[in-house]
């Protein structure tokens, strides 16, 4: 009889401990995907294909919530012409197919005058011949892969993109490590689009910059180990810094091993390092970590967009605010041009997005603004990258 | 040298996490014939629960630890109640319960992913953060945890099986049903504590790589794949096998990370794939 | 003692045996003959809820027990000794014997084990030899010495035999026959399910013919030896 009420009572606390990890997690999903049942004539519906599940709904879910959050200030604004914007989320999974499924069933079955795209390289470069043969205006928001916007391919009319790209990115730190006199370096990156896409930016650009890599070393994503990697690079010699081009975890699993294994060179990394899982993972080992950011806490703008963003969605949903502000700036400049269109889709709208010019971001530097024209689909300036340290914890910006 | 043993000492550390999925999969495969392809979504739900735990209520490890062990007995009940026994009941083939599986992996993940969300969490490991050292070689305090954690599990399910009577009516279920049946042993209850031991394995192998690579609720597929070449290496008959594999397996992985990189990945696979042609019983068949 | 009465099962929806009623009596030793796929195997597992019934009553002691699982038979002191033996090959003579008492309580295994394991060893000495020997690498006979031996370790007062000679040098069946009528002697019922008919009928109190799921024929061992039907189909002559 004991057993059987010990049985019990493992039973009930349990339950107890679904029930409340259910009330625990339940916010961040209530304030997902608006009901796309009831399509007014009212209404601009805007699509967003990304990763709402999977490794890549890290970056996903924060991209959705900042698209929502663009949709609701400027619905409550009075939306475009009095018309309310709907957003029509759909998961792909980062799966490069279901991507392209959800594109071909978005573009015919849903009136969507636009479509945003998100943080995947793969699946975004695949929809969006799909959303260019329906001519439907494409902004991808967070992917940066060199190949997605070829003035040489027929889906460039529509397609646009909210961040800059790897080699941008590249090249904004190879600056950095020309001003710290880095000469030679070692890479790590994942074997993930993301990071073999990256590698290839990495050795582009630093050939023409005349540093040179002795090292580059690769895992897969979710390594439960990266000591061979990190021997590896602490073995070469020569090195001056090692440059970590791989998401939030998996970084962090590289800098402490490398803090370990005694690697003890300057560690600079790629946007995926901007996650909570980073810093919650590894600790003091991130103490000192160099990475770029597109968040600047001296702007009015982000701060104030930090505060609305935390209020809503908690401070570790997206604590760098990379994702998100991405989602978010793609949405507003989607605005803009619906603006000039009165809400039409199109053609007119993607002509009407190469008109923009030096539109305020929250993202970017303190001067970044963003445009578009004919031959410009990419939106960031020169002053779209700042860097950022881990301090105490924290991410803050370097001076 | 010291990259050698230290080498060494990765792929160990790896291995054991490797070796305690292939344990957890091998006690249910050994007392119920039933391959399980949620065994990794198992561990899963010990890594999130983890999370949960450590990082978003800020529990201590303790605390943790037992609402780990809570939630692993309630999955070994749903995995039973819901998933087994219906199939049981209605004359389904194991292997209609085998595909049932990978279903109830799919909802663990997905539901997961509803009550806790679906990105990738970090959390603080238990025994702080510095490096040890030893001499010239070091590691790293949750990978050392990880690997006492799993030889101290095998010698625990190895005690449990060969010296209790639970323990070996359980083995006798795995060997003989009917013949467990006419012996007098309650075969449903085995299966019960047989997916619970499973479970709470699966679970304690969660919060061991939640610290290391993280918690997300789709960690499952991956080291479950790891798991199972694990455990075909070592061999499916024989339980603690799986642990060996599994180390093999690690440290095979780690070597061919540094030496042959562009291969590594392909080595778990490789060594299966391998086994399976020369010897689909493994290393350490069960003598029978 | 037992009482089946009007008893149907099958498997998979296919009825192997249509309305049987057998009694076996304190202290009798029964025996059930029959061709193969007569259902005979199937009747000692329908009885020990091994295979459900479908209709009918299984009465023991007087209580109906229809519903209760195997181990819970054992409790009441019924065992089966299967066809086929159902061993533990990779098991050694004594985890397979300790096995048997897994019915019974940890009092019973701390106070009554090495009793029940003496007891054991003195109606079949080869097995203490062999006690530590893997059951797998014994002979068949021996086998069947230790099916019958993890069947008595949690001390039944009615056995259920499947077969007991199946397969078995004839020297070891008269053996094993020797060490079921000393059984009996000492107060044991068992209800015997054979092909080895002539042998059966000989130590058995009364017998029963089965044949295609239906009681065909009943009687006292003699009755049934000296019947001319039972003669031309089962004793060949």
């Amino acid at each position: 009889m004991r057993g059987k009420l010990s049985i019990y009572l493992f039973m009930l606390m349990g339950i107890l401990v679904l029930f409340l990890s259910a009330c625990n997690g339940g916010e961040a999903e209530e304030s997902g995907t608006n009901s796309d049942s009831e399509t007014e004539a009212g209404t601009i519906n805007i699509g967003f294909v990304g990763p709402l599940s999977g490794g890549s709904a890290t970056m996903g879910i924060p991209a959705q919530n900042g698209m929502e959050l663009a949709v609701e200030e400027i619905n409550d604004a009075g939306g475009i012409n009095g018309k309310m914007i709907e957003l029509m989320a759909r998961d792909d999974e980062a799966d490069p197919a279901k991507s392209t499924t959800i594109a071909q069933q978005l573009s015919t079955e849903e009136e969507i005058v636009a479509v945003l795209g998100g943080p995947n390289s793969g699946p975004a470069l695949a929809n969006s011949e799909v959303f260019a043969k329906y001519e439907i205006p494409n902004m991808i928001s967070i992917a940066q892969n060199d190949n997605l916007l070829d003035p040489e391919k027929s889906s460039f009319a529509t397609t646009f993109a909210m961040s800059e790209n790897n080699t941008y990115d590249v090249r904004a730190i190879v600056e950095f490590m020309k001003s710290q006199g880095y000469e030679n370096i070692g890479v790590i990156v994942d074997d993930s689009a993301y990071g073999q896409g990256a590698l290839e930016s990495i050795e582009t650009v630093l050939d023409e910059e005349g540093i040179g890599i002795i090292e580059k070393v690769e895992h897969p994503v979710g390594a439960q180990s990266l000591s061979s990697q990190a021997l590896k690079l602490k073995n070469a010699e020569g090195i001056d810094a090692v440059y970590v081009v791989t998401l939030g975890n998996d970084a962090a699993l590289f800098v402490k091993t490398a803090d370990q294994v005694g690697l003890d060179l300057p560690i600079l990394g790629g946007r995926g390092l901007n996650m909570s899982s980073f810093i919650d993972l590894a600790g003091d080992a991130t103490e000192g970590v160099i990475l770029p950011t597109i968040m600047d806490p001296d702007k009015p703008e982000a701060q104030a967009y930090i505060q609305a963003y935390d209020a809503k969605y908690g401070e570790d949903n997206d604590p760098a605010h990379v994702f998100s502000v991405l989602g978010y700036d793609a949405v507003k400049l989607l605005a803009e041009g619906l603006k000039i269109t009165e809400g039409k889709g199109g053609v007119e709208l993607a002509e009407a997005l190469e008109t923009i010019t030096d539109f305020e971001t929250v993202s970017g530097g303190i001067d970044h603004t963003a445009s578009y024209s004919p031959d410009k689909h990419v939106a960031p300036n020169e002053n779209f990258i700042i860097f950022n340290t881990v301090k105490d914890g924290e991410f803050v910006k370097v001076e | 040298m010291d990259t050698f043993l230290q080498l060494i000492i990765a792929g160990v550390s790896t291995g054991s996490i490797y070796g305690l999925v292939a344990l957890a999969f091998l006690i249910i495969y050994n007392t119920t014939s039933i391959v399980n392809f949620a065994q990794g979504e198992f561990v899963m739900v010990g890594a999130m629960m983890a999370f949960f735990g450590v990082a978003l209520s800020e529990f201590g490890y303790i605390s943790t630890f037992l609402i780990i062990v809570g939630s692993m007995f309630v999955l070994a009940q749903l995995f039973k109640f819901i998933l087994v026994s219906p199939l049981q009941k209605r004359g389904s083939s194991i292997f209609h319960i085998i595909i049932g599986t990978i279903a109830f992996g799919t909802v663990l993940t997905e539901g997961m992913g509803l009550l806790l969300g679906k990105q990738i969490y970090g959390v603080r490991p238990l025994m702080g953060r510095e490096p040890l050292y030893f001499g010239n070689l070091s590691i790293l305090p949750e990978n050392l945890t990880t690997i006492v954690v799993s030889f101290v599990l095998v010698l625990v399910v190895w005690y449990f099986f060969h010296y209790t009577m639970t323990g070996k009516s359980l083995r006798a279920v795995g060997i003989n049903p009917e013949g467990a049946q006419v012996s007098g042993i309650n075969v449903a209850r085995m299966t019960i504590i047989g997916f619970t031991l499973s479970a709470l394995v699966s679970g304690i192998g969660g919060m061991m790589i939640a610290p290391i690579s993280g918690a997300s609720p789709y960690i499952g597929l991956p080291i479950a794949v790891k798991g199972f070449a694990a455990a075909i290496l070592g061999g499916m008959g024989n339980i603690y096998a799986g642990m060996i594999g599994g180390l093999i397996i690690g440290v095979a992985e780690s070597f061919a990370n540094y030496y042959i990189s562009s291969y590594a990945q392909a080595i778990a696979y490789g060594i299966m794939l391998l086994m399976l042609f020369v010897k689909p019983t493994g290393l350490f068949p069960e003598k029978s | 003692m037992l009482e089946v009465k009007e008893l149907s099962s099958g498997y998979n929806g296919v009825e192997v045996l249509h309305g049987v009623s057998v009694d076996v009596h304190k202290g009798e030793i029964v025996s059930l003959v029959g061709l193969n796929g007569a259902g005979k195997s199937t009747l000692l597992k329908t009885i020990s809820s091994i295979v459900k019934a479908t209709d009918g009553s299984i009465m023991l002691n007087s209580t109906e027990i229809n519903r209760q699982s195997t181990d819970q038979l054992l409790k009441k002191g019924m065992v089966l000794v299967p066809e086929n033996r159902m061993l533990f090959p990779i098991l050694s003579v004594e985890e397979n014997l300790l096995l048997g008492t897994a019915a019974k309580s940890k009092k019973y295994r701390r106070e009554h084990f090495q009793e029940k394991l003496e007891n054991v060893f003195e109606l079949f000495p080869i097995l203490k030899e062999r006690i530590k020997q893997q059951v797998g690498t014994m002979s068949g006979g021996e086998q069947q010495m230790l099916a019958i031996a993890r069947g008595l370790m949690s001390d039944p007062n009615l056995l259920l035999l499947d077969e007991p000679s199946l397969g078995i040098a004839p020297i070891l069946v008269e053996k094993i026959y020797d060490v079921l009528t000393q059984l009996n002697k000492d107060g044991m019922t068992i209800f015997l399910v054979e092909q080895n008919v002539s042998m059966a009928l000989e130590i058995s109190d009364r017998g029963y013919v089965l044949d295609l799921g239906k009681i065909i024929m009943s009687g006292t061992g003699s009755e049934l030896m000296s019947d001319s039907r039972i003669k031309e189909a089962y004793l060949g002559s």
